[in-house]
């Protein structure tokens, strides 16, 4: 065990290597455990869910009596499973139109020249500070003229867009070398065959990455949502959750399977693609 | 390379046709992503601006000219000054735990350890959660009856506190659960800065005597400036934008104590429909959030360089 962690011999190393993994475990539990105290919430029946809080005991955190009845009254008897599908089709809509769009977008930025193309480069990055925030209203009040209120598409095509995305892309281009691009070229090739056929599969990574940033960034949104739809037709998941918890008698066994639920794709999704999440960080440059 | 001066010399000799077809090429690659960014983005800014020197409730259909009456009215709002004070002050504490936490946890993962996939994942896992569900957790954790948190205070043997319900409790506790919620994010920035300091220069820092503490000072800090601004400046501005926690869990209660601006400005918009009052406010805050963010650029910059 002590050979496996590769522990130092001498005393003091040692103490130090044992106090550093200490701090490691506790600093990890403190945010793993609420979240398995969510999970361990959602699996009770609605006596027990407050039951065992105070004092603190073993069955604070496991139920003494394991039900999926929470889960069954959400996926059986509400319309949860709709909100769900609404939120995986809007939030895969948005980060595939998404990828196209600012790709294509940043292509354009690394590769070609055209006329007033570093200004325009310029007015995009000072966007990317603007909160969505303080556009939120007179932008409801825009989608409204248009008749989009309740619709799909007021939910995915304001989140398309985005500036910090172009960015990121376009520095990712910019190191792809260019001799394989002119050989193309040579080869009768246009920029848009250019940009599919070398530059797309060579930035996969890069491509799965925003992708998925953009993905979360949709399954999370709540403020948009909560002004521009009203509709359980295309209701989305943190609409539903939060109006499930700020009801006058909330029922809580409902809340935690509806809130377990919500939370498992982006977190299966980020236990399957983790090394892309890290990438995301380290793709913005800042490295010091 | 020679077929790239090759082409490069065709392309001159050629001329305006190939290049008008970049030209076009150019524009029609990036239409797209620019219309987006103006259709949601300048276009709204704009009308917000227009509709700020209006009155506009959203059930009457004429819009009047006020010219500043919004903004005026603004001075003698004592709710909005409040909740510029609550959202700067929750800001300052957020900001600055968040800064701190992620630091330690980067340095903890920094060294090699066994299992740093599993630790960093581990740290990250509340990032992925919703702020919705996030907030939905924490109500619960932070309930003064048979919440959590008062749960392992009362086995330490510490007193009950109310939390959310108190006055002064409310922010700080916001900011403790924020901090968890969005602290992995930072903390794997300054772990990508940590990893590019270069392992020698701690190695002649040692050769010359320096201790752990004086290299940390003299040579890690001062190279994670930027990865330190970049932390600093966003997460100043996500803290600005405080809303779905205070929706979900507080209300903007008790007396007024979490109400923040945004949550201020939605609910003259939403629930009072007052849109010429609320796009005031959105502008006060722009503004606020843009002076914060150049003044947070220059004291990072005015720093000698290394």
């Amino acid at each position: 065990m002590l050979r496996t962690l590769n522990l130092p011999r001498r005393p003091k190393a040692l103490a130090r290597r044992c106090l550093l993994y200490l701090a490691l475990i506790c600093s990890a539990l403190i945010f793993v455990v609420p979240i398995l105290w969510m999970y361990s919430l959602s699996l009770r029946p609605v006596p027990e869910i407050f039951k065992y809080v105070v004092p603190l005991c073993v069955k604070t955190f496991i139920p003494e009596t394991w039900t999926l009845s929470g889960y069954g009254k959400v996926l059986f008897q509400s319309p949860f499973p709709r909100f769900m599908m609404n939120s995986a089709f809007v939030a895969i809509v948005t980060a595939t139109l998404s990828v196209a769009v600012n790709s294509l977008a940043a292509y354009a930025f690394a590769r070609i020249r055209f006329p007033g193309a570093n200004l325009l480069f310029f007015l995009l990055l000072l966007t990317i500070m603007l909160p969505f925030e303080v556009i939120a209203i007179p932008l409801y009040l825009v989608v409204k003229t248009l008749g989009w209120v309740d619709t799909y598409q007021v939910l995915i095509f304001p989140l398309v867009a985005n500036a910090f995305f172009v960015f990121l892309l376009r520095q990712f281009f910019m190191e792809i070398p260019r001799d394989l691009e002119d050989a193309a070229r040579i080869d009768g090739c246009s920029h848009l065959g250019i940009f599919w056929r070398v530059v797309l599969p060579l930035s996969k990574p890069a491509l799965i990455t925003l992708w998925l940033m953009s993905f979360q960034t949709s399954w999370d949104a709540f403020i948009w949502p909560l002004i521009a739809t009203n509709s359980p037709s295309v209701r989305v998941i943190q609409v539903a959750i939060a109006n499930l918890a700020t009801q006058d008698v909330v029922l809580w066994d409902e809340v935690f399977s509806a809130v377990a639920l919500g939370a498992l794709p982006p977190i299966l999704i980020f236990i399957m693609f983790q090394r892309y999440y890290v990438r995301g960080i380290t793709m913005t440059g800042l490295k010091g | 390379m020679e077929i790239g001066q090759a082409l490069r010399k065709r392309r001159i000799l050629g001329i305006s046709k190939l290049r008008l077809h970049d030209y076009i090429n150019g524009y029609l690659f990036i239409a797209p992503a620019l219309l987006g960014i103006l259709i949601f983005g300048v276009v709204p800014l704009v009308y917000a601006l227009y509709i700020s020197f209006h009155d506009y409730h959203i059930l009457k259909p004429q819009m009047q000219y006020v010219g500043l009456k919004n903004y005026n009215a603004l001075l003698e709002d004592s709710v909005f000054r409040k909740s510029i004070v609550n959202t700067s002050y929750y800001a300052l504490l957020q900001v600055s735990l968040q800064t701190i936490v992620a630091l330690g946890l980067a340095l903890l993962i920094q060294r090699k350890v066994k299992g740093l996939a599993l630790f960093r994942a581990a740290f990250y896992l509340p990032v992925v959660i919703s702020v919705v569900v996030a907030s939905t957790l924490w109500r619960i954790i932070y309930a003064s009856e048979g919440g959590l948190l008062n749960s392992i205070l009362l086995s330490l043997g510490l007193p009950r506190q109310p939390l959310l319900l108190s006055t002064t409790q409310a922010i700080p506790a916001l900011a403790i659960m924020m901090t968890w919620k969005w602290v992995g994010f930072s903390m794997l920035i300054f772990l990508a800065g940590l990893q590019a300091i270069p392992e020698d220069y701690y190695e002649a820092a040692q050769m010359d005597g320096a201790s752990g503490w004086r290299s940390f000072l003299h040579i890690t800090l001062p190279l994670l400036r930027r990865p330190g601004l970049y932390v600093v400046a966003t997460s100043t501005i996500n803290a600005y934008k405080l809303f779905t926690p205070i929706y979900v869990i507080t209300q903007g209660g008790p007396e007024q104590s979490t109400t923040t601006t945004i949550f201020y400005i939605f609910r003259t918009a939403f629930r009072w429909y007052n849109m010429g009052s609320a796009s005031a406010m959105a502008f006060v805050f722009l503004l606020i959030l843009v002076v914060l963010t150049a003044f947070q650029f220059t004291i990072f910059r005015s720093e000698v360089e290394y």
